[in-house]
């Protein structure tokens, strides 16, 4: 009777590990969506930055997240048809983009995407002239310390312009 | 001690081999659940009648059917020239189904013949399904996210793909996202579905972007490229869109080559004469049998109306479709199919100009007017509307022959390459519309046909052809037409409670092949799969 | 392995079942006198529940009890002769006595309210944000800026230490403010930002927004907002005078107040591959067309620009006069016909957002031109988004024991007489009554080249020759014209069971502002927004939970509870942006 007892037992516990070991709290890592990750890279990079974040970045709602404002697009004639003059309201694949989630989430296409854009914006003269100039870019220890607090991050690279592009495109400042 | 008593040493000892034994149900539970299908929709927005095609209205010898003047399928007289008089519905048996007679045909597949009904020896074709209520965007989104605004087929397989470059892919067409499944994508975590860009000319190109543009950067680059991305990188993404141009040549051939009346059984082996040469007055409501859309259709030969036809981004999307499964990139794919576009019409009126519609549906009168300028020339414009609700008898069966041996020879090829790269039997394409469509009397088109979705499914796990789903030979009312014939109307089905399949049924059995939870919890599935497999919980097929 | 898992299941009910009908337990006993509550427990509680032998704190933070909460104390609800809709089946085999329950219930207004558990926990030291960083995060998320650029000023302070990055988040919410008529009071890029932020996060609240797909005229785009419903949301959040409550009274709607140096040209709506529209080429048209012709109509078009604040949309600016009532997909094919109308297509049906004709419209569910008949043809679609998007819980609500009483052995409708389905329908269809009155019909009965029409609800007023309905009907034609009572029928989180008759939307949506179910949905998604944080709704009815489940419980009921308190749903923000968790870099938190 007494080892039935422990066996019962066994038997009891497996059940409640098995049908209790789920929790009621679940969490999902944030990152910068499509506009926040704009600004962010525009501060740095400067606003000759813009062609390259919209075409990378704006453009690519399914990646980045970030619902558009559908009345927020005011149109105007162009020789082809119509544009949108603020292009942050763009909906651009369709209406059905005002139901994107504000709050982004990681995917492999976003790091491919993010470091396209990265080493566009460094191979460009002038936004990496801007993001030298702004962060007085001396050794690498800048450069890190342009996107995250502190420098202790384990980044290194041949080069200066290597290395922007790499820190650019990590994910760890672009995380909430 | 008391004996109810247990001592703590031994308690310990519970707790540890309870935690040991815990933990290994979940993880083969989980291990269940695992999805191995690939999943492909191929959709066809608008709702094209498919009688002609995968819905066997007869689909046993035994089987009744009431007869309709627009179900046609065969001239049946002799002579150089088919009688329109002389139209019928004919059959084909294969694997002992009396499949319309369209699977009789060839397909054309890059310098060979293969016959259509290759396709059948592994389908299963689901008809008689009741959607409860009519309208285009509510039902083809219904065929991913059967329950509005919830959880999606492809948004949960997403979920189980995250492993993939792609998790999800939406080859969008000229419906859009928002109004068709592709729209519904939901899922539970944070995958994604990429939507290409409406009609976009090289949807695979646009996918893999920022590959090739990485891949294109040479130099200093590319050691950062290849450690930032890893395993995402592996790929040779020049060599696979080179393997994608030459694929979008293929299919492209292939569609050119199945699209024309050229080569279709039986209707395309004669000529088949319009109306021609009439004058005020001389209109009979076999006028109507020649509209498609906005145009009375007079070609001297109704054949030669596919002569300049094309189905744009059709090849694109079957290339992309191709080489995204076979090279392990994506495997859960939309594909909406665009209608088909480029009609030659011969000396033919615009409908406007000579008929008009009294009293609604069905219920034509016209009139003529003797200064109208007839038409003749191909244009984009000149289409076939898969809602072919003005698409009248002889155009709706050469167009929708066009559309179906086109599909139909892309399948068969992109089938042959998943048989070729093992993937066949695990993936499951669906074919799939808003639903069937309901004749009018006057064979002038159609309507829409809500009570009798069907859906065809095609894959190396499915041994043998199946049909399953009862329909009604006369509709007993709850439809635009009573007493109209048999096309489709779902009837009762006993094994589930004396009422049709609806489409929940469909989608728990797809979740149920695709390993993933069902989006319709309160509708069992109708077919499932059992150790690589698929097999049907409902055998019932008759019409009634 | 599964049949071990089998054999579990059935060894554990067999143990509970042997505890339950053993005779070892001895509850009487010839000495026993209750004087508190503790000697009640001891007497009849402790050999089956031996977590009531520990202390009061104990007890209050594992959730039994709630201190002067009888109600909603778990130990008191499962007491028989308790009387506050709690399962009162404990102790199985005896009674309580009105004196032991009292003894109980006096107990638990003695407790005092303990301080909450979630100031038991705490940040690791790695991952404490600095303040700087918690007013950045919060800055990128409410603006899309740093706060280098958002707000300087409050970086200068944060500096000097006179705030900290939470007050710093506050104070830059506070930015955003509305005045009386709705207009942002300091209308600049930050509030504008922030202003629309919110209003996208509370847009996303809502499921159906798709005026082509769900009611097939992409005209209606151009006339009412598929955001209006998230405007109900922000307006309360940034006017003060909004409370919480104005959320769910009332008919009025609200749209977006906006602002641009440019005058559109463009329709929104863009089909397919068609050049993008534009507004000279169409008009609005309403009723029949004679001869190809049709009566214009001159609705105001929704405005498109930056958004700069929420207005109400004042009563009676567009009056559609007659609306098309066509009856495709019915057995016979009737004509479409005229109805006049003159209806205020702003107006809603009462209960604020409840009854807002965009809400309504969009999950009503139901054919064109079909009227509700109570049986099969009823709006069970809104039904469940307000439960679901208001209330954040997912059908059945109610526990099985209550569902007896709906079920209709009798009924031709097969999900009537099975109490699986009806667990389901006695909450969704008592709620989908209300709103039995309307219909969805066209303002003209096509549109195209040059012409816009939409859809909007017909209303139905109720006969005064038609009492309400003794029981469901199967199917009633009249039911659409019958008064709009329904039910509430719900069980909330914390297990209290409403069975309540309601009059109409005002008197649900008063319901619904004072249950906890809103505020805790409301806490939770705001949780979620600012944090990526999901908390599962069921852990409100659980006691044991570990200490992290257990700091998230009581953070959103506290957030919960402060915004039900001042009606203000910036309180609740304000006691998400303050709490550990936010200012945690992983937002995580560790026991203290």
């Amino acid at each position: 009777m007494y080892k039935l007892r422990i066996i019962l037992l066994n038997l009891l516990l497996t059940t409640f590990s098995v049908t209790y070991g789920s929790s009621y709290i679940t969490k999902k890592d944030i990152y910068l969506n499509r506009f926040q990750l704009y600004e962010v890279l525009k501060d740095k990079f400067g606003t000759q930055s813009e062609d390259i974040l919209i075409n990378n970045i704006l453009k690519n709602s399914s990646i980045f997240f970030g619902p558009c404002d559908i009345y927020g697009q005011v149109y105007k004639t162009t020789k082809d048809g119509s544009s949108v003059r603020n292009i942050q309201a763009e909906c651009f694949s369709g209406l059905s983009e005002n139901k994107i989630n504000v709050n982004a989430g990681a995917n492999s296409l976003r790091k491919s995407w993010l470091l396209k854009t990265c080493i566009e914006l460094v191979e460009n003269d002038k936004t990496y002239g801007f993001f030298s100039n702004k962060y007085k870019i001396k050794n690498k220890k800048d450069i890190v310390r342009a996107f995250y607090n502190n420098t202790k991050t384990g980044f290194s690279a041949a080069t200066k312009k290597i290395l922007t592009a790499k820190v650019c495109s990590s994910s760890g400042w672009q995380k909430l | 001690m008391d004996p109810k008593q247990i001592s703590r040493r031994n308690f310990i000892k519970s707790i540890m081999l309870s935690s040991i034994c815990g933990g290994l149900p979940l993880d083969i539970l989980a291990k269940s659940s695992e999805p191995s299908f690939n999943y492909i929709q191929i959709n066809f927005a608008g709702g094209p009648a498919r009688w002609l095609f995968d819905n066997p209205i007869a689909p046993k010898k035994s089987s009744k059917f009431g007869k309709h003047q627009m179900i046609v399928n065969s001239f049946d007289n002799a002579g150089s020239s088919a009688n329109i008089s002389a139209l019928n519905y004919k059959t084909e048996n294969i694997s002992g189904w009396q499949m319309p007679y369209f699977w009789k045909n060839e397909l054309s597949l890059d310098g060979k013949t293969i016959q259509a009904s290759s396709l059948l020896d592994n389908c299963l074709i689901v008809r008689g399904c009741h959607m409860r209520n009519d309208g285009h965007s509510l039902n083809n989104r219904k065929l991913s996210a059967p329950t509005p605004g919830h959880l999606s087929i492809p948004g949960m397989l997403a979920d189980n793909m995250k492993a993939k470059i792609f998790p999800a892919v939406n080859l969008v067409g000229d419906s859009g996202v928002a109004g068709v499944a592709g729209g519904t994508f939901r899922s539970v975590g944070q995958a994604i579905q990429i939507d290409t860009p409406q009609n976009h000319k090289d949807p695979f190109s646009y996918l893999i972007k920022p590959f090739l543009s990485l891949g294109n950067m040479k130099g200093e680059w590319s050691g950062l490229i290849k450690s930032e991305l890893g395993d995402n990188f592996k790929n040779d993404y020049f060599k696979m869109q080179q393997r994608y141009n030459n694929l979008v040549k293929k299919y492209k051939l292939i569609i050119e080559s199945n699209i024309v009346a050229d080569g279709m059984v039986n209707i395309g082996e004669r000529k088949v004469q319009s109306i021609s040469n009439f004058t005020n007055g001389n209109f009979t409501e076999d006028h109507a049998k020649y509209l498609n859309h906005d145009y009375l259709v007079c070609n001297n030969d109704m054949r030669t109306m596919l002569s300049t036809a094309k189905i744009e981004g059709l090849a694109e999307q079957f290339a992309t479709t191709e080489v995204l499964v076979t090279e392990g990139l994506c495997g859960n794919i939309s594909i909406n199919v665009n209608t088909i576009s480029n009609l030659y019409y011969e000396n033919s009126y615009k409908k406007d100009s000579v008929f008009r519609k009294i009293n609604g549906i069905g219920d034509t009168k016209f009139t003529f007017k003797s200064n109208e300028k007839s038409y003749t020339g191909s244009k984009k414009e000149n289409s076939f509307q898969l809602d072919s609700h003005d698409t009248g008898l002889l155009p709706n069966l050469f167009l929708n022959y066009a559309l179906y041996k086109s599909v139909s020879a892309c399948m068969a090829q992109l089938k042959l390459s998943l048989i070729k790269s093992k993937q066949y039997e695990k993936t499951l394409i669906h074919l799939a519309s808003e639903f069937d469509r309901d004749p009018r009397p006057d064979c002038s088109g159609s309507e829409h046909g809500w009570n009798g979705h069907i859906s065809s499914f095609y894959s190396g796990a499915i041994k043998g052809l199946k049909v399953i789903g009862n329909t009604y030979i006369q509709s007993p009312g709850e439809s635009y037409y009573k007493e109209n014939g048999t096309w489709g109307q779902g009837a009762p089905v006993k094994e589930l409670g004396d009422r049709p399949i609806v489409y929940g049924n469909i989608a728990s059995s797809i979740a149920d092949i695709l390993g993933v939870k069902t989006p319709s919890e309160n509708d069992k599935p109708i077919f499932y799969k059992e150790k690589g497999i698929i097999k049907t919980l409902i055998d019932e097929v008759d019409n009634v | 392995m599964k049949k071990l898992i089998l054999i579990s299941i059935c060894a554990t009910v067999a143990i509970c079942g042997y505890l339950l009908v053993n005779d070892d337990f001895d509850l009487t006993s010839d000495e026993y006198k209750p004087i508190n509550a503790k000697s009640v427990f001891k007497q009849k509680c402790i050999k089956c529940h031996s977590y009531l032998e520990k202390g009061d704190e104990y007890l209050i933070q594992m959730g039994y009890v709630k201190p002067k909460d009888p109600a909603r104390s778990m130990i008191f609800r499962y007491l028989k002769g308790a009387n506050v809709d709690g399962p009162e089946n404990m102790p199985p085999k005896h009674d309580f006595t009105n004196v032991e329950v009292n003894l109980i219930r006096d107990w638990i207004n003695s407790l005092n309210v303990r301080v909450s558990s979630h100031k038991k926990v705490t940040v690791a030291a790695e991952d404490e944000l600095s303040n700087r960083e918690v007013f950045n995060r919060c800055s990128l998320q409410f603006t899309n800026l740093p706060s280098s650029l958002s707000a300087k000023h409050l970086v200068e302070d944060i500096d000097k230490k006179l705030i900290t990055g939470s007050q710093a988040c506050v104070q830059l919410l506070e930015q955003a403010s509305l005045d009386e008529h709705g207009k942002l009071i300091n209308n600049n890029k930050v509030t504008q930002a922030i202003l629309l932020n919110f209003q996208k996060i509370h847009n996303n609240w809502f499921n159906e927004w798709n005026f082509f797909t769900s009611m097939s005229t992409w005209g209606t785009f151009e006339v009412l907002d598929p955001g209006s419903m998230g405007f109900f949301f922000t307006r309360s959040l940034f006017d003060k005078n909004h409370r919480i409550k104005s959320i769910f009274s009332g008919t009025d709607s609200y749209e977006g107040m906006r602002e641009s140096q440019h005058q559109q040209k463009y329709l929104q709506y863009k089909f397919k591959e068609e050049p993008r529209y534009k507004i000279d080429d169409y008009r609005f048209i309403y009723g029949l067309s004679i001869d190809g012709e049709y009566k214009k109509w001159s609705p105001s078009r929704v405005s498109s620009g930056t958004l700069i604040g929420v207005k109400k949309i004042a009563s009676g600016r567009d009056i559609l006069p007659i609306i098309v009532n066509s009856k495709d997909n019915q057995e016979e094919i009737k004509p479409a016909i005229e109805i006049e109308v003159n209806k205020d297509i702003h107006k809603g049906l009462g209960g604020g957002i409840l009854g807002s004709e965009n809400y309504v419209n969009l999950n009503l569910g139901q054919e064109l031109g079909k009227s509700m008949d109570g049986g099969k043809i009823i709006p069970r679609r809104w039904a469940k988004a307000v439960v679901k998007e208001l209330l954040c819980r997912e059908l059945p609500v109610i526990p099985v024991k209550r569902v007896r009483p709906f079920v209709q052995k009798s009924s031709s409708l097969s999900f009537r007489k099975k109490e699986s389905c009806m667990g389901c329908h006695a909450t969704m269809d008592n709620l989908a009554y209300l709103v039995r009155n309307v219909e969805q019909a066209y303002s003209a009965d096509a549109g195209g080249d040059g012409m816009i029409h939409s859809t909007h609800l017909r209303y139905h007023q109720p006969s005064t020759y038609l009492e309400e309905e003794k029981t469901a009907p199967d199917s009633d034609t009249n039911f659409h014209m019958r008064p709009a009572y329904g039910r509430f029928v719900y069980q909330d989180i914390y297990g209290k069971y409403h069975n309540k008759k309601v009059k109409n939307l005002d008197e649900l949506g008063s319901i619904i502002s004072d249950m906890d179910d809103f505020y805790l949905c409301t806490a939770k998604k705001y949780l979620n927004y600012l944090t990526g944080v999901d908390v599962s709704m069921s852990i409100f009815s659980l006691n044991s939970l570990s200490y992290k489940e257990q700091y998230f419980k009581d953070l959103l009921e506290q957030s919960a509870q402060q915004m039900k308190k001042s009606g203000d749903l910036k309180d609740g923000m304000r006691t998400l942006i303050k709490s550990r968790v936010y200012n945690s870099r992983k937002f995580d938190v560790i026991k203290e």
